[in-house]
């Protein structure tokens, strides 16, 4: 036999372990939750704005025209307070990253004709009605729309839908387009939930049954 | 390269005998067969009215493009083929068991060789599609949506979940929708509509996937309703009390209900929906009656709101259409009543509301019995009814449903005659090969309480009719042969027989066993055990045997999908492969990455380490990386046969010792590199792009053992670039132009192909091709061109029945050493497919 003994060595088992704890590491990574409100006031309206740290970002995926061709639909949660009266809000952006123009002659992203807050896997409606392009007595929105081509509307939301969105453990969003069955999106795995913020700052004194609402 | 075909289905309780005959035939015979199966498995799901198809290959493909923007009864996904089965041909079918769910007709892998393939999934009606792939490109998820209102097919319908596929939630049971119904009914037969205030503002108590039957006492003023909506084709029951005239009223209710219904929340509701209340609650659950029968309504604005409601049916807007409707069925025009009330039960029929349809049709034949309509909504109730009164999706949802309980079969079998020629002249002469090429798959399985039982065989048979010295012969492969046994009670299976696991420590085909234990949804047990199989040509060997322990972890520490295991295997005796080994899967949200290393302490050496990652970022570009580090061949002590005249280690036992085998095992073994970048882009509306750049070593072997060195081989490149168009002729087709150029130092290629499939009509279908491939082989001094333009015709001659003819040519050039050549040549493949 003329061959010789090869050396062996424990290095490509040191990097195989090495790589998997890098991948370990990198998944760990960005698992943030954010708990806090913030309140704004502002000194020409009168008015104060209470905020939470940040957007949910839900999002349907339509890797049929490209891995990431999403439509995004931002939500968070909004208390106003102007002159004794208080006012509640789910800010709302809905935009995408699907070229419809380009890739289908489609004009644009069919029209969100309903919105529901799926909350513990159940149906919180929203009064699409009610919409509005913009909140009495508020001249800066605390969120800032992801891209200029969004189209921002806040939808009303009650002390009760505050008091249970508060004690969540889940939300994801339903939605539906013109011409489509209403489906549920999936929530932006790296955006806050931050939920428990909302109760006591944008309801501080209508969930003990105290203050009319506007 | 012989085709094979892989067709699962399933067939009546009145078919056992045939298709246990066909089975036995085949399990007996094993007279037909192929190549190996590029779709290892088809799994299809449904949860919440989408369809899931998941289908795995064999190796890993990218998805290039697979998308159509209407509705189609046709999905044609263009998929760019990696690693090792780029280069065969393969062309397979299968119609998967629970295909129902997704009105899938069949599934169809074509590939004609090369990098670029095509995946064809017809449907039995329109469906809305997307084609999700996964990070380890060995997959990709087929999401089908179902448009409402479109009934399925009697005999799909039957078709029951394959065994391991996740439950398929759909509507409520039978017995849950016939409560449904009845309170329905009663709620709406007799009861006269209440005029409830003007308030708009509600308390929703509670939220049910399950019909709702009990109706709180309502306070006085108020009435307690249930609401039905329908969320990805789920029907959802709310409990409800309403009317309050602002939030505050309904707020102060809600704090005195909140003990009680603590998921309760105030919201503002159409006024249709208090319109429906008060038309379909019955009095007795309204402490106070408001006076007051119905909205007021002139005829015109009646006959205004039913156009409006026509028009929304017709644009698929159900929600909007049942509104309109009960505005006027809430009116005070009797007139539009009976249209109205079909509209209503139209509506709720095509939203997948059965229950609530079909109430709304009894009660128009309780109301308006003579109407010219009756006959006409009388069909419709009774089509309601049989398609519900039809086997349903699901076999069992919680519990309440018993399981269907029968035997179901299914197969296909196909047969091509391929014929492929060509003179090179000079040295090398004519090479001419012909054969027939036979594959057959079969299944068969019985689902029942507890136990399900399944079993599967795929065999394929090349009958060689090329003639002379060189002709390789007959040949008969088993690729699958095997039962499936499995336990739902307490979470086992087991599968037993000729069967292929490519992860797990197994090295892929075997006979032998493998068991697994769920122990909770997140965590299974597995045990393998048996003969590995190198050449599905090989009968059992037992002189070489493994045995496997394995665990598998989903979704471990929140974040990883996880495999560990060990595998031990020995052949005459002494030890082939000792190995512990891990597989690693995270998915994020638009990045992955999935690892795995497998390491044989035995010999101390890392037989294989692989990364591979994908990434996309925001302007629709999809990055993928691998690194990838293997043994090639892969260490194990049978390597050590390589270049010896003995044909097994008993014999190399007579000459080398243990330890002097292992170390020429060792020797024959050396370490292939390989970094791969890829890149996939939509360009336009109608074409993408991807491109593919590998560069890779080899280390070589030393000379041992009688066995001649193995050179390092250098740094080799390989690249590949494919444009994708569709729909540029007509509706549907997939044109590809791939370029592609390697450099492995011994010799240079570059090639171009051109491929287009073109719908010419449902039933037929063209793929003219043309390759060029030009080839500079150091050694030697040859250069080689080959032009190979060829046609394929596709006729389905019926639903389950397709005819294929595929004729080209071959011709070029050929200089070796200053002398020069014209080869040509010709091709021919004729053949069927047959499922069922």
């Amino acid at each position: 036999m003329d061959g010789t003994v090869t050396q062996q060595s424990s290095a490509p088992l040191a990097a195989a372990l090495t790589g998997c704890a890098l991948l370990l590491l990198a998944a760990c990574s960005g698992r943030t939750q954010a708990e806090r409100s913030w309140e704004e006031f502002d000194e020409v309206t009168g008015s104060a704005v209470t905020r939470v740290a940040g957007p949910l970002v839900f999002f349907e995926d339509d890797p049929a025209r490209a891995a990431n061709a999403r439509d995004y639909i931002h939500v968070a949660p909004l208390g106003v307070s102007q002159g004794g009266h208080q006012s509640r809000w789910l800010w709302v952006a809905i935009w995408s990253t699907i070229d419809r123009g380009v890739t289908t002659g489609e004009p644009a992203m069919p029209a969100v004709t309903a919105l529901r807050l799926m909350v513990d896997g159940e149906p919180m409606d929203l009064d699409m009605t009610a919409s509005a392009p913009a909140v009495p007595g508020v001249r800066r929105i605390p969120y800032a729309a992801p891209v200029a081509s969004a189209r921002v509307l806040f939808l009303p939301l009650t002390v009760s839908q505050i008091e249970r969105l508060g004690t969540a453990g889940t939300v994801s969003l339903a939605v539906q387009r013109e011409g489509e069955i209403e489906r549920v999106w999936q929530r932006w795995s790296g955006s806050p939930l931050g939920l428990a913020a909302l109760r006591s700052p944008l309801v501080p004194a209508r969930a003990g049954g105290g203050q009319s609402p506007p | 390269m012989a085709d094979p075909i892989t067709s699962v289905a399933v067939a009546s309780p009145g078919q056992d005998l045939r298709a246990w005959l066909v089975a036995c035939l085949v399990l007996a015979g094993g007279a037909v067969a192929a190549g190996p199966p590029q779709v290892q498995s088809v799994l299809v799901s449904k949860v919440a009215g989408i369809a899931d198809v998941d289908i795995r290959f064999a190796c890993r493909h990218r998805v290039v493009i697979g998308t159509l923007p209407t509705e189609a009864t046709r999905a044609e996904i263009a998929l760019v083929r990696l690693d090792d089965c780029a280069a065969a041909t393969a062309r397979e079918s299968t119609r998967p068991d629970g295909r129902a769910l997704a009105a899938l007709e069949d599934l169809a892998y074509d590939s004609a060789g090369g990098t670029e393939a095509a995946l064809t999934l017809r449907f039995d009606r329109p469906v809305r599609f997307t084609v999700v792939p996964s990070a380890d490109l060995h997959a990709l998820r087929v999401r089908v949506e179902i448009p409402p209102g479109s009934l399925p097919d009697p005999a799909a319908a039957a078709t029951p979940l394959p065994r391991g596929a996740a439950p398929a939630l759909t509507g409520p049971s039978a017995a849950q929708v016939a409560r449904a119904e009845e309170r329905a009914r009663q709620a709406t037969a007799g009861a006269p509509a209440v005029a409830l205030g003007p308030g708009l503002h509600v308390v929703n108590l509670r939220s049910s996937r399950e019909p709702i039957s009990e109706l709180p006492e309502a306070p006085a003023g108020r009435v307690a309703y249930v609401d039905t909506t329908t969320i990805e084709g789920r029907e959802w029951y709310r409990l409800r009390l309403g009317f309050f005239a602002n939030e505050e009223e309904a707020h102060a209710t809600w704090l005195t209900l909140r003990d009680r219904y603590p998921g309760a929340w105030v919201t503002r509701v159409p006024p249709a929906e208090r319109d429906a209340a008060g038309a379909a609650v019955p009095a007795a659950v309204v402490a106070t009656t408001a006076s007051g029968g119905g909205v007021a309504l002139s005829t015109a604005d009646a006959e205004h709101l039913l156009a409006q409601a026509r028009a929304a049916i017709v644009d698929r807007d159900y929600g909007r259409a049942a509104t309109l409707a009960t505005q006027v069925l809430a009116s005070t025009v009797p007139a539009q009543a009976a249209d109205a009330r079909e509209l209503l039960g139209l509506a709720r029929e095509r939203t997948g509301a059965a229950a609530q349809a079909a109430a709304e049709y009894r009660r128009y034949l309780a109301d308006h019995p003579d109407s010219e309509g009756a006959d006409r909504v009388r069909q419709r109730l009774d089509a309601l009814v049989s398609a519900r009164d039809r086997p349903r999706e699901s076999l069992r949802e919680g519990g309440e449903q018993p399981r269907a309980s029968a035997w179901s079969a299914s197969g296909g079998v196909s047969q091509y005659y391929r014929r492929d020629a060509i003179d090179w002249g000079g040295e090398y002469g004519e090479v001419d090969r012909s054969g027939l090429f036979s594959d057959a798959d079969f299944a068969a399985q019985r689902r029942g309480e507890r136990f399900d039982f399944g079993s599967r065989a795929t065999v394929s048979h090349t009958l060689d009719t090329t003639g002379g010295e060189r002709a390789p012969g007959d040949e008969t492969r088993i690729y699958n042969l095997y039962m499936d046994l499995g336990d739902r009670d307490h979470g086992l299976s087991g599968r037993l027989g000729r069967q292929t696991v490519r992860n797990q420590g197994a090295l892929g085909r075997f006979d032998g066993l493998y068991a697994s234990w769920q122990w909770t949804p997140a965590w299974r047990f597995n045990v393998l055990a048996g003969f590995p199989v190198y050449d599905p040509d090989d009968s059992p060997d037992t002189d070489r045997r493994f045995v496997g322990f394995s665990i598998d972890a989903l979704e471990f520490l929140d974040i990883l999908d996880v495999n560990v295991f060990a595998s031990f295997q020995e052949v005459d005796g002494i030890n082939d492969r000792e190995s512990i080994g891990a597989e690693l899967r995270w998915f994020g949200a638009d990045a992955s990455l999935v690892t795995s290393f497998d390491y044989d302490f035995g010999y101390g050496e890392l037989n294989s380490f692989a990364a591979l990652g994908n990434w996309t970022v925001a302007d629709r570009v999809t990055f993928n990386a691998m690194l990838d580090r293997r043994q090639a061949p892969y260490l194990t002590t049978e390597i050590a046969l390589v270049d010896q005249p003995a044909g097994s280690i008993q014999e190399l036992l007579l000459t080398y010792s243990e330890g002097e085998i292992r170390q020429l095992a060792l020797d024959r073994s050396g370490t292939l590199q390989s970094v791969a970048l890829g890149a996939a882009m939509p360009l336009s509306a109608r074409f993408h792009m991807s491109v593919d750049l590998t560069a890779s070593s080899y280390d070589g072997t030393p000379a041992s053992g009688g066995a001649p060195e193995t050179p390092d081989s250098g740094s080799m490149s390989y690249a590949y670039l494919s444009l994708i168009g569709t729909s540029l002729m007509r509706e549907g087709d997939v044109s590809v132009l791939g370029l592609r150029y390697a450099d492995t130092g011994a010799w240079r290629t570059a090639g171009l192909l051109l491929d287009t499939r073109v719908p010419l009509s449902p039933s037929l279908r063209l793929n003219p091709r043309l390759l060029v491939s030009r080839r500079e082989i150091t050694p030697g001094d040859k250069t080689e061109l080959l032009v190979t333009p060829g046609v394929r015709l596709l006729y389905r001659l019926a639903r389950r029945f397709q005819l294929e003819l595929e004729v080209g040519s071959h011709f070029g050039s050929d200089e070796t050493g200053g002398e020069s050549s014209s080869p040509s040549g010709y091709y021919l493949n004729l053949g069927y497919r047959a499922d069922f």
